[in-house]
């Protein structure tokens, strides 16, 4: 997917990354959701046997969404690491909250089951990736 | 006429037994499922395998796959019930106003959330397959070993050739053991066409048990050690086929 105009109007600031730099550590507090301007990302998780790789983010891509629909203070799940020179853009997540109020209650619960189910699927990769090796 | 037709569409409670069917991977679908009382698992089927993806309980949604995709496709995993279920069935034209009314920035997340949930899945089917096949392979290797215990003791001519490479070599000797597990073969001739024998090649082997029956099967070689002979090697091998009117002589054979 290409960056779409409208994202713009959501972006705070900008942010700019160095290679192998930290954009988001697992396990800890945060509450901003990050769009991917120009660059590549590596998305890991901590196992029992290290660091392990569990996506590879591009342009375009937003990460860091989870945070929206975990109730209270969230902790992140996984870390974001940038792979090579990263701009990414800030989104406002008071104005993210706000448009995801305005969902229907049936969007509404579409949208936070599918959340649910990429983390918790990630979970089990990331249990089967470890157990296989 | 399409305004009029989403008041008419109303959500269907329905009631599923434990076990029930309610999504059937392949099939052709449009509804979208909330889960309202008891569990579903979101499994996927590859070649016999069945590959749980997710347990989901009350509140949850399934089948926004194909509506979120807004494309008529297969459905992409089966679901059932795990325990006895209600669950409410949506006609996606319930939603297409909402959705069309829903503002892109939503849009977008979902769709990249549907996306690397798509992803996801397809990594655990992988994985899932992938660990399956290194059980058997395990469970093939625990045979071999086995076979030391319950083997006979004995000293018969076969032939044989490779059968798993373009390179057929052949080779000849004594049987020193057997067992329904495997053979143990003190190799007195090889004729190697291209390359050596290795742990994990295959081999079509043929002897004449003492009892006057033919006796033919496949087997892997797992072990390689030196033979009794100087320069001749011997092989620990594991049948991996073997018919069942050969494993009836052989058993007749093997009784004590």
């Amino acid at each position: 997917m290409s960056l779409d105009e409208f994202i713009y109007a959501f972006i705070a600031k900008e942010e700019n990354y160095r290679d192998n730099d930290y954009i988001i550590k697992e396990g800890t507090n945060g509450d901003w959701v990050y769009v991917i301007l120009d660059g590549k990302v590596k998305v890991k998780k901590m196992t029992s046997k290290g660091l392990l790789t569990i996506d590879t983010l591009k342009e375009g891509d937003i990460f860091g969404e989870m945070i929206l629909w975990q109730s209270g203070k969230g902790t992140r799940t996984a870390s974001v690491v940038a792979d090579g020179p990263v701009k990414v853009g800030v989104l406002d997540t008071g104005f993210l909250l706000k448009e995801y109020e305005r969902l229907s209650p049936r969007l509404k619960d579409l949208m936070k089951s599918l959340i649910k189910r990429l983390g918790e699927a990630t979970q089990k990769v990331v249990t089967l990736a470890v157990e296989s090796n | 006429m399409i305004d009029q037709n989403i008041d008419v569409f109303k959500a269907h409670l329905l009631k599923y037994r434990k076990g029930d069917l309610v999504i059937k991977e392949g099939d052709y679908g449009i509804s979208i499922y909330k889960i309202i009382k008891g569990k579903v698992l979101i499994y996927s089927e590859l070649e016999g395998l069945e590959i749980p993806l997710a347990t989901l309980g009350a509140g949850e949604i399934i089948g926004e796959m194909l509506f979120l995709k807004k494309s008529i496709e297969r459905r992409t995993a089966s679901v059932r019930t795990i325990e006895d279920s209600e669950i409410e069935i949506w006609h996606p034209n319930m939603l297409s106003k909402e959705y069309e009314e829903m503002p892109p920035v939503m849009k977008y997340i979902a769709n990249q959330a549907l996306n690397r949930l798509v992803r996801t899945n397809k990594l655990m089917v992988q994985l899932t397959t992938k660990r399956k096949k290194e059980k058997e392979v395990m469970n093939i290797d625990l045979w071999a070993k086995k076979r030391r215990f319950y083997r006979k003791k004995m000293e018969i001519a076969f032939s044989g050739r490779q059968i798993n490479s373009s390179a057929k070599n052949l080779l000849s000797g004594y049987i020193t053991d057997i067992s329904l597990g495997g053979v143990g073969l003190e190799i007195t001739n090889i004729k190697v066409i291209k390359n050596p024998f290795k742990e994990g090649d295959e081999c079509f082997i043929k002897t004449l048990l003492p009892n006057g029956k033919d006796l033919e099967f496949h087997a892997r070689l797992v072990s390689i050690k030196e033979g009794k002979l100087p320069g001749t090697p011997f092989f620990g091998m594991s049948f991996t086929d073997l018919t069942d009117s050969a494993r009836k002589d052989l058993g007749f054979f093997l009784m004590p």
